[in-house]
């Protein structure tokens, strides 16, 4: 493989990816996160992400999820995925299990944008299909801020799904200062379905935390937590959401 | 969707056309030499760094949001920039009470 056919292999990854998703629900969770475009080779991940949504005319959700990380090359992290979902007045049970890829598509800071891709295949425990989600993640510097974007789209696959393909998207920015604690500002929702795109959309916005210590082991220990307030009426009227993460080579 | 494919390969085309100036930082008996490296401001730069020990170091930087693992006796590339005039200090996370070093953009 010669170097231009090379250059082109991200791109023709990321529209072989958007193309497999031809037909889509509700894309936030409690328990997202914002993902960034950077992988370490080596690198095993421990996270626990935990989130509380409160709703003003339904019960409110709670889910948490418990995911093992390995950077398998300085371009691919595979990660499983166990979550637990509930809401109030009827208890919780394990909902999904989730096989969940990250895809680093450039060089971090070699060009304009950093670039990578999620792949992400949940099965389900309960009755119903199950999902493949797929979408681009970018990431840019601007001084001592960092923007994130992340676009995703999801598919319903097996028996009983739809052939819509639901659109939601994460972000955040994040002012670099002391890295024990730093803010910023997150946002979650879901744009509807592709084809009917901005009915039944829900966003949520709010103020973020972040930081890392690090450990005479080498090791590190990193959070975010962010409470996010629902910016129209299909969105919970307020999100708590939490991320602990223990990182190791 | 067809911006975001847009922006992809805007950021792909953009970078392909700019010359980056390459500078080395060797780590040899767990220290960056040189320890103190002078980078123009405002330009983007790429760094070469070379591993000399026979064991991993981990290149990182809070203020270059910069973090990635080099193996022993290997060599990795970091890009970094544009940087606005200051001192940015980096250090070798395995080896932090040693591997320490500043790139200074001016």
């Amino acid at each position: 493989m010669n170097n231009k056919n090379i250059a082109r292999l991200p791109l023709s990854l990321l529209a072989l990816s958007i193309g497999l998703l031809a037909s889509s629900a509700a894309l936030a969770g409690p328990a997202d996160k914002v993902y960034s475009p950077v992988v370490e080779k080596g690198e095993t991940e421990f996270e626990l992400r935990s989130g509380y949504r409160d709703f003003n005319n339904s019960d409110d959700e709670y889910a948490s999820v418990f995911a093992i990380g390995y950077g398998v090359t300085n371009n691919w992290m595979t990660e499983l995925v166990v979550e637990y979902e509930g809401e109030t007045g009827q208890g919780g049970k394990m909902e999904a299990v989730e096989w969940e890829n990250i895809v680093v598509l450039t060089e971090q800071g070699k060009h304009w944008v950093d670039v990578g891709l999620l792949l992400e295949y949940e099965h389900t425990f309960a009755d119903g299909p199950d999902e493949l989600k797929v979408g681009p993640m970018f990431m840019k510097d601007f001084s001592r801020t960092i923007a994130n974007l992340n676009l995703i789209l999801e598919r319903k696959i097996g028996s009983g799904a739809s052939s819509d393909i639901d659109v939601g998207y994460n972000w955040q920015v994040k002012w670099r200062g002391n890295e024990a604690l730093e803010w910023g500002l997150q946002g979650f929702g879901g744009a509807g379905a592709l084809d009917d795109l901005f009915e039944g959309d829900d966003h949520s916005a709010g103020p973020a935390l972040f930081g890392v210590k690090r450990l005479a082991s080498g090791d590190k220990i990193g959070y975010d937590a962010a409470l996010l307030a629902g910016l129209n009426a299909d969105a919970p009227d307020l999100t708590f959401r939490v991320s602990l993460e223990y990182e190791m080579y | 969707m067809r911006f975001f494919l847009l922006l992809i390969l805007s950021a792909f085309s953009m970078s392909a056309a700019a010359e980056v100036k390459e500078y080395t930082l060797t780590l040899r008996n767990h220290k960056f030499v040189p320890a103190t490296l002078t980078i123009p401001a405002n330009t983007k730069v790429k760094l070469l760094v070379v591993n000399e020990d026979a064991t991993p170091e981990e290149f990182e930087s809070h203020e270059l949001n910069r973090e990635k693992i080099v193996t022993g006796k290997g060599r990795i590339t970091v890009y970094v920039g544009p940087l606005k005039p200051g001192k940015y200090p980096f250090f070798g996370e395995f080896h932090m009470d040693t591997a320490q070093g500043v790139l200074i953009a001016k």
